[in-house]
């Protein structure tokens, strides 16, 4: 092997380090992230089948058994109008089923009337609207082409993991609003589970299930985006291997001319001459993508373990999967593949004028 | 000229393209926090989570002849349609004044109960006027259903779910009348401290540059910046009592690598750039080692072979810097406009200006001009005769047996 061919294997191992090393980090951020997600309190867990409740809908008969704690709501938006004809529309109307009391409001059966709860920002928005909002005022709430009067009981508290501007009614006038709900629920809202959530009867397709603290979520989704950057690490590095091993092919094959041709003279094919160069790229690019990735990790590995002295990244430890070994391996090839193609193509091309073709 | 060729011009373009795609790019990442947190403005925080900043400061400090705008707000992280969001509670009006905001689609009707959503962010996840979402708390267990009222187009972040301060005070578990921060755009900084200063509350002053300065408290420098990452992020009682600050903690050392992890980078991208150019250059000089070898025969020296080289090589790195900044230029502005590169919710802005502009063209032309004077210098040692060799001298020639010795004689 000459010194030109090495120094292009170690040219090739360096942008498989950096993308071998770069996958391992985020791979490594990623496993961290998950980790930290599954470890965390989340808060109750929401089961439904669109982010429009009004759209959403969670069988009835596919509600959690014994031990799961759970409350289950129906939901309608609705027009609110007072008796003074002074409406407000947009009102989020809600009945709730909880049959461990959880809320506390006593909502344990659906078939008794438990009262219209108002939040307070609800309240506050009414009042702008110069709608009372004091217990015991009546409403005609509206939905489509039914209608239903409640009376108010109580406002709720704020401290609620409810929002503030929901109308709290109950099942009967739910049913009046949205006849087409009937037995079913809108979403539901699980508090404790002890069998896996994926494993319960409500779990079916279209069923999403979102924690109600999101903020695991966002750092858990914001690395998924961070590992999309990984693209541009694949393309330089791809694209600087492609450079490398087309113009160590090109050298080879200025250097290589006189065989060729005589190897033309001699009857070779074109096929013959492109096998030669091709498997010369593939070599190169195939010693050197081990090399890299190789050098991938132990460049990774040393990163995470020396960073306390920089103070960075001391919670990422460099993850070693499928991946993160095919990636850089596979790009190399690719690479090393697409960027001898044209050389040896060219060198297939050359041939020797015959002295009887002269 | 002998080496200028446009293919050997197109690869020390590809070179460049390394740099001039990536660095603005990476410089972008790095100013992201600043740009969602702080903007060109002074943010007032408060110091710890036992000392809460009242909303009933912003009216304090827009009283100030020196303030043009300020706005009260509270920053808090959720999932939305699976993706990642930023979710800000504020005083619309306020928020829009200083970012130079305006609504571009729809209305707001109830200053206390509205959704209003990033033009980004809404073509992003695929929200619109009238749509509803399901919106969760932060870091305190709530949901909402919302309905988007308007669209915003802002000058710095786009990205984000805009809601009013008593739906982001239930989500980040704040009490009533709390806010993060304040952000203020002054035009007198000193003027601004001073004022505050005159109130009893303990606050703690971030200006643009990062400069922090704590106002009617003493805190040490840790203290400080763990605080401002802590009250940013996720500094709420509750959260702390549950959750304990793993989260905080995670926040704070990647943004403490960020700079770090950048300035790795673009040394990679830089080194990435040499070796594609200096593999450039040498198969370019190789191509010509024939015409070099002839120039050497007839006694051009190793100064006159040099010259030769690098004024062609100049030539070819001032033209493909030029134009790997004007084609990564143009791949950038592709990805802005269509927010492809997104951490963490946001779309990343690359950060384009004269003089970094300035320094990718001359790191450029630095990394082509040194590769070159590399293999420069490699090619000097090489005689005439071997360059003029139509063949490679081979090392199997150079270490050949005798013929004695292949033949199986004796000397």
């Amino acid at each position: 092997m000459n010194r030109r061919i090495f120094a292009t294997i170690l040219g090739i191992a360096f942008c498989a380090t950096y993308l071998a090393g770069t996958t391992a980090m985020v791979g490594g951020l990623h496993d961290t992230t998950s980790s930290l997600a599954a470890s965390f309190d989340q808060g109750p867990v929401l089961v439904y089948t669109d982010g429009d409740f009004a759209n959403s809908r969670v069988g009835g008969d596919l509600l959690p058994e014994n031990d799961t704690s759970f409350i289950a709501f129906c939901f309608a938006n609705v027009t609110l109008t007072d008796f003074n004809s002074r409406t407000l529309g947009n009102v989020y109307a809600v009945s709730v089923y909880d049959p461990d009391d959880v809320l506390g409001l006593n909502m344990t059966d659906e078939s008794l009337d438990t009262g219209v709860w108002v939040g307070t920002q609800l309240a506050d928005i009414m009042v702008s609207k110069s709608i009372s909002a004091t217990t015991n005022s009546r409403y005609m709430l509206n939905r489509g082409g039914n209608m239903t009067i409640v009376q108010v009981s109580a406002l709720y508290s704020e401290g609620s993991i409810m929002p503030d501007d929901w109308l709290l009614i109950s099942r009967e006038s739910m049913d009046a609003l949205r006849p087409e709900l009937e037995g079913d629920y809108s979403f539901l809202m699980i508090l404790d589970s002890p069998i896996p959530l994926k494993e319960q009867p409500f779990y079916v397709k279209d069923t999403s299930l979102t924690p109600t603290s999101g903020v695991v979520g966002f750092f858990e989704r914001g690395i998924y985006q961070v590992e999309q950057g990984l693209w541009g690490i694949i393309l330089m590095s791809g694209l600087m291997t492609a450079i490398l091993v087309y113009c160590i092919i090109s050298i080879e094959t200025e250097y290589s001319a006189p065989t060729i041709r005589i190897l033309r003279g001699v009857g070779a094919s074109r096929e013959y001459v492109i096998r030669v160069f091709m498997f010369k790229a593939l070599f190169i690019t195939a010693i050197g993508g081990i090399l890299g990735t190789a050098m991938g990790f132990c460049a990774a590995s040393a990163i995470s373990s020396m960073s306390s002295l920089a103070n960075v990244m001391t919670f990422i430890t460099p993850v070693a999967n499928l991946r993160s070994v095919l990636l850089p391996f596979l790009i190399s090839v690719i690479s090393g593949a697409v960027g001898g193609f044209w050389p040896a193509m060219k060198a297939s091309r050359m041939f020797v004028a015959r002295r009887n073709d002269a | 000229m002998m080496l200028l060729k446009s293919k050997n011009i197109v690869g020390l373009i590809l070179c460049t393209l390394i740099l001039s795609a990536s660095v603005p790019m990476l410089m972008g990442i790095q100013n992201t926090p600043q740009t969602i947190f702080g903007g060109d403005m002074v943010a007032v925080t408060q110091v710890n989570s036992s000392t809460k900043l009242n909303v009933s400061m912003l009216d304090t400090i827009k009283s100030e002849p020196n303030v043009v705008s300020a706005s009260a707000e509270i920053t808090c992280f959720s999932v939305v349609n699976d993706q990642p969001v930023l979710i800000r509670g504020v005083k619309l009006n306020d928020f829009l004044a200083l970012e130079g905001g305006e609504l571009v689609r729809g209305s707001v009707g109830n200053p206390e109960r509205f959704a209003v959503i990033g033009s980004t962010l809404a073509s992003k996840i695929g929200l619109d006027v009238g749509d509803r979402l399901l919106l969760t708390g932060s870091s305190n267990p709530a949901l909402f259903q919302l309905e988007i009222d308007a669209v915003y187009s802002g000058r710095y972040s786009e990205d984000e779910l805009l809601v009013s301060l008593p739906h982001a005070r239930k989500m980040a578990g704040l009490g009533q009348d709390a806010v993060l921060f304040i952000r203020v755009k002054t035009t007198n900084q000193t003027a601004l401290v001073e004022t505050l200063e005159q109130q009893e509350q303990a606050v703690v002053v971030t200006t643009p540059g990062g400069i922090v300065t704590p106002v009617n408290t003493e805190i040490t420098d840790e203290e400080r910046a763990q605080q401002q990452l802590a009250i940013r992020y996720l500094d709420t009682a509750q959260f702390k009592a549950t959750n304990g600050s793993y989260v905080s903690i995670f926040v704070q050392e990647g943004s403490n690598s960020i700079r770090v992890v950048v300035t790795t980078f673009i040394i990679l991208d830089g080194a990435l750039a040499f070796i594609g150019s200096a593999a450039i250059i040498s198969r370019a000089v190789i191509e010509r080692r024939h015409e070099i070898g002839i120039i050497s025969a007839v006694g051009a020296d190793r100064n006159y072979l040099r010259k030769l080289i690098m004024r062609d090589a100049f030539v070819m790195s001032i033209v493909s810097s030029l134009l790997g900044l004007g084609i990564g230029y143009l791949i950038l502005i592709f990805i802005e406009d269509r927010g492809l590169l997104r951490m963490f919710g946001e779309s990343i802005h690359p950060m384009i200006n004269a003089q970094i502009l300035l320094g990718m063209f001359v790191a450029s032309v630095l990394i082509h001009m040194a590769s070159a004077l590399m293999i420069e210098k490699m090619l000097s040692r090489v005689k005439p005769r071997e360059l003029m060799q139509e063949t490679e001298k081979l090392d199997r020639e150079v270490d050949a047996p005798p013929l004695n010795i292949v033949l199986g004689m004796d000397a």
